[in-house]
């Protein structure tokens, strides 16, 4: 049993006096993501210029609008959303108990990475890849047709179904790994202690495995339902018109001439609806099965919040457990009044097993086919000799060589130089925001774990705020902001200055920051202050005991973060859709262009290189976190 | 013949351990434990004791053999339906309940109401003098609280049989030591069968009405504290259970009771038992230190007060005696612990003995040094020939 006691022993003796690390991200995450969201709670409350952009005149209208007009498509994006979560859950939960109770840790790990590795291809060709599988003539349907289960195609593409199953696919890992992380923690003993005290599976489950990896079923759930109700790349690519969701509505206010008061508005509403979801979070999952020290921390300093937090929570619960209650109390009177004997109540119970056991069979074979069908059918389709979406007709590279020779799909408005252009540009893009926000990512990491300040609780909310707001949110405040800043520049010092390498660098850097800085944390956090120590008492100084003791210590870490911001910022679409300009189109929305476009076997040739690039960039990452963690 | 808690009948276990190698956990382990009997599985780490409790739990499947329990075969009867409830190791307490639903828990299982449930959980915390906790999370309470509730969680089922897996061992001795009384009172006091795994020879003497000491995988001995101790049939139960002077010799001739063992030229009668050997083995001689009697080989003898002998007379006396083992030797070391002293004795070229003399006072004891000629003595009943 572990103890508050530890936590003082951790505590450095010599606090190195860090606070100021925090400014240089505090600045740009106040700049580039505060001062962005409260430009868009203003933009909403005005009124639409003449020829599109704003006029300062003060107005609710757009809220009204959105009330009248967006209402439904609100509804439909919450329950779309609402689905997602659910069947991820349903699929999710089970997965993540089967891989994290493989008994080697290899089977393990090669089972997680198994539902890690497509989720690390390019979001946009993983929507695509449903727009192959699930279109009228698509594979599906063909299949379907030839065997004679349907007689007609079944009409999937374009509608809710298919941007439900698109989500789906695109969001169950974020289910999988709270709950992997969970249900590994479980100590599995507590099961044998609900069998030796009369409970079955069934009970067992519900009322002892259930409710302790709850925590990861609520963070799943939110990290499935935030990015699934703001999304926009897919019911964009899969929903057609009757699978428009909110995303789509703000991206259209935004785009063209778009009434920018009114998707604001609408951004906002989005906004309430996440944090309602947050909100639910805080209140369901008890911090202190997430960071134990800090609630141990937090009752030390007889902490009023924590206090009044668990009052409310309690108060929350209370009504939901009544019902729980009431429910197997209920079952309890039924099972009392049928009095199975005990040979029948054995023979359920085994009954009980057998269905687990198989269901906890099939399940991960589904998941697997699932997450891995889409792509190697899109991969096989690359190398395809037909110009066909369903149809086999031997093997060739002749798509890969169009790519080089500007023949792609019969619109030809692809050119190589305008591809090879995008990847320059991504790349400068992502190296730029990977270099920055790693340095004042581990700035204020290091602050925040080593030094205590006033505000650092609400700096340490700040970091989690760009992790937990829907991409769109994001990307539309950096646009509206840059307007703004751009019109006044323009008004008051005759400044001209444009979307470009810069804003797009800016946005990235924002939302990254959070990843790096979350992830040095977390390798601070378990380095032992002891070694700083030491190094002080042979006569370090500060500066020196950084670059010798804490910096070697914690690179691991800080190349991890890098890694993971490098990624995130080459995968990104929406938050560069919405903030790039002329000429610095990047290779996602390069290919967002093309994949809008049409489907052709050219695009499977590109997704197929993309999906190979990223699989060599994760292998590599992997790599190098286990020759980290190996030490 | 008392009722038959628990039988276990040829009771193998093997784990299939992906390579090769099949080691047999519990090996062919026949024991019968009796209604209302404190029965101590006794054995160093890994001997297969755990498993033995897991499969009458019912965590483990036996692979070959039957466990009984009330007469009835429990071969294909999962754990939730087994009458036996354990406290687990480290107690497994639901970290998610309160104490009180925790104790609550298994009676819920069998659909007793919540009223009653309650009631009856706060009896059994009552039991465990622990009604004040009711309310506090598992988290929140000492080990010695988290093991109390850990049993009333169990008791309150009113099981036939308590399995306890090392339930004191993440105690400290003290807590331990009370905590033993307290458990073999309880145990008395409901009259329900205790099956208790422990390592700790101690523990498994101070509580135990029987102890059945294992060791890989297999059942050595089954018996009382005393049979344990005084009479162990093998070198292991002889070594394990307390502490043991083993002195090697090769067999010289069969009598009842006693065999007589050559060791360096001497001879040494001590009981043969059920040793099956032959004369000319090798075979070891076990005598525990504070059967060994202790006298300088020069000066006077006290026996008691205003009377003593020297020890040449002494020596006489004793020679008389018939079935005595009288030899002579040097101290080597003398270790001074409190409630006795232990001399290290050299009795020939490779042989010695450990002696322990208990300390009455200091105007009684003669403390032998280093270097010191000294005679050893033992009644030849206290000796006992073991297999090799």
């Amino acid at each position: 049993m572990t103890t508050s006691t530890p936590t003082m022993n951790n505590k450095p003796l010599i606090r190195p006096k860090g606070s100021w690390l925090a400014i240089p991200a505090t600045l740009w995450l106040l700049v580039f993501f505060v001062a962005p969201l409260v430009i868009v709670v203003a933009v909403s409350f005005m009124e639409r210029g003449r020829r599109g952009g704003i006029v300062q005149e003060w107005t609710t209208e757009n809220y009204t609008y959105v009330d009248d007009t967006y209402k439904p498509i609100l509804e439909r994006s919450l329950y779309i959303a609402g689905y997602t979560t659910g069947i991820c859950l349903a699929l999710g939960y089970p997965l993540a108990f089967f891989i994290s109770t493989r008994k080697s840790v290899r089977m393990r790990q090669i089972s997680l990475f198994m539902v890690i590795l497509p989720f690390w291809t390019n979001f946009l060709i993983r929507t695509y890849a449903w727009r192959v599988l699930l279109g009228n003539e698509g594979l599906i349907n063909t299949v379907l047709l030839d065997i004679g289960v349907i007689g007609k195609p079944l009409e999937i593409i374009f509608t809710e179904r298919a941007v439900t199953i698109g989500m789906v696919y695109g969001f169950l890992p974020f289910m999988v790994l709270p709950i992997y992380a969970s249900v590994e923690r479980f100590d599995f003993r507590l099961v044998e202690a609900a069998h030796d005290l009369g409970a079955n599976d069934w009970s067992a489950f519900w009322r002892v495995v259930f409710p302790l990896t709850l925590p990861g079923v609520v963070a799943g759930c939110i990290l499935v339902f935030i990015p699934a109700v703001g999304a926009f790349v897919t019911p964009d690519l899969l929903g057609g018109r009757d699978g428009l969701m909110i995303g789509n509505l703000i991206q259209r206010n935004f785009r063209g001439t778009g009434h920018w008061p009114r998707g604001a508005a609408t951004s906002i509403a989005l906004m309430g609806i996440v944090a309602a979801g947050l909100l639910v979070y805080m209140l369901v999952v008890e911090r202190s099965s997430r960071t134990p020290r800090r609630v141990a921390a937090g009752m030390e300093a007889q902490n009023k919040w924590v206090a009044t937090f668990s009052q409310i929570r309690a108060s929350v619960m209370r009504p939901i457990e009544r019902v729980t209650d009431s429910i197997s109390q209920g079952i309890s009177t039924i099972q009392k009044s049928l009095q199975l004997s005990q040979i029948w109540r054995i023979r359920r119970d085994m009954a009980i097993r057998w269905i687990g056991k198989i269901g906890l069979w099939l399940n991960p074979i589904v998941c697997y086919a699932f997450l891995w069908l889409p792509i190697v059918i899109l991969v096989a389709f690359s190398f395809n000799d037909s110009r066909s979406t369903n149809r086999w007709g031997g093997v060739t590279t002749q798509w890969y060589g169009n790519i080089f020779n500007n023949i792609v799909g019969s619109e030809a408005r692809f050119s190589t130089a305008e591809m090879i252009e995008s990847l320059q540009s991504s790349m400068i893009v992502s190296l730029s925001a990977t270099a920055i926000s790693t340095i004042l990512g581990t700035m204020i990491a290091l602050s925040l774990v080593r030094s205590r300040f006033f505000g650092k609780p609400i700096l340490n909310g700040l970091l989690y705020l760009p992790v937990s707001i829907p991409e769109i949110t994001q990307g539309i405040s950096l646009l509206l902001f840059f307007n703004v800043i751009f019109d006044y520049l323009e008004r008051v010092w005759g400044l001209h200055l444009a979307f470009g390498y810069a804003t797009i660098i800016a946005g990235h850097v924002s939302f990254n920051i959070s990843f790096v800085a979350i992830v040095v944390q977390a390798r601070l956090a378990d380095m032992n202050p002891r070694y700083e120590e030491a190094a002080r008492d042979l006569g370090a100084n500060e500066w020196r005991t950084f670059w010798k003791v804490t910096f070697p210590l914690i690179l691991p870490g800080v190349l991890a973060g890098a890694l993971l911001a490098f990624t995130l910022s080459l995968d990104d679409f929406v938050v560069t859709f919405f903030t790039s300009g002329v000429g610095t189109t990047t290779l996602t929305v390069f290919v967002y262009g093309l994949l809008k476009l049409t489907v052709t076997p050219e695009i499977n040739a590109i997704s197929t290189i993309m999906i190979l690039a990223s699989t060599l960039l994760v292998g590599l990452s992997l790599l190098l976190q286990g020759r980290s963690t190996n030490r | 013949m008392k009722p038959i808690a628990v039988e276990l009948q040829n009771v193998i276990k093997e784990f299939s351990s992906g390579r090769s190698d099949q080691a047999r956990a519990v090996d062919d382990v026949s024991l019968q434990i009796y209604d209302g009997e404190f029965f101590a599985l006794l054995g160093p780490s890994g001997c297969g004791k755990t498993t033995t409790l897991r499969m009458i739990a019912g965590f483990e499947e036996a692979t070959s053999g039957d466990i009984r329990i009330n007469g009835k075969s429990v071969r294909y009867i999962p754990p939730f339906h087994r009458p036996v409830n354990t406290v687990f190791q480290d107690y497994a307490l639901f970290p998610h309940m309160t104490v009180l639903q925790n104790v609550m828990f298994g009676l819920q299982m069998e659909n007793v109401s919540k009223a009653t449930a309650r009631e009856r959980a706060m009896e059994a915390l009552e039991l465990v003098q622990l009604p004040q906790a009711a309310f506090r999370k598992p988290r929140q309470l000492s080990g010695g609280m988290q093991q109390r509730v850990a049993l009333a969680r169990a008791l309150v089922k009113k099981p036939s049989v308590l399995l306890l897996d090392e339930p004191l061992g993440a105690l400290d001795l003290k807590l331990r030591k009370a905590m033993q009384f307290e458990l073999k009172a309880m145990q008395q006091q409901l009259g329900i069968t205790f099956v208790y795994v422990t390592h700790d020879q101690e523990e498994a003497m101070t509580m135990a009405d029987r102890i059945a000491v294992m060791n890989k995988g297999e059942l050595l001995q089954v018996g009382s504290p005393e049979t344990i101790y005084e009479k162990p049939t093998t070198r292991f139960v002889a070594d394990f259970i307390g502490e043991t002077n083993f002195v090697e010799g090769s067999l010289h001739s069969l009598g009842t009771p006693y065999g007589r063992v050559l060791v360096e030229g001497a001879t040494l009668d001590a009981v043969l038992g059920e040793v099956t050997a032959e004369i000319g083995d090798t075979v070891t001689v076990a005598i525990r230190p504070e059967k060994i009697g202790v006298f300088g080989a020069t000066g006077a003898v006290r026996l008691s007060e205003g009377f003593s002998l020297s020890a040449d007379e002494f020596k006489a006396n004793l020679r008389k005696e018939p079935n005595m083992t009288l030899l002579d030797g040097v101290v080597n070391q003398v270790f001074y612990i409190g409630t006795d002293t232990r001399y290290q004795i050299a009795l020939g070229e490779n042989v010695e003995v450990v002696a322990r003399v208990q300390n009455f006072g200091q105007r009684h004891d003669t403390i032998y040094k280093a270097g010191d000629p000294i005679c050893v003595y033992w009644e030849n009943e206290n000796a006992r020939i073991l297999a090799h």
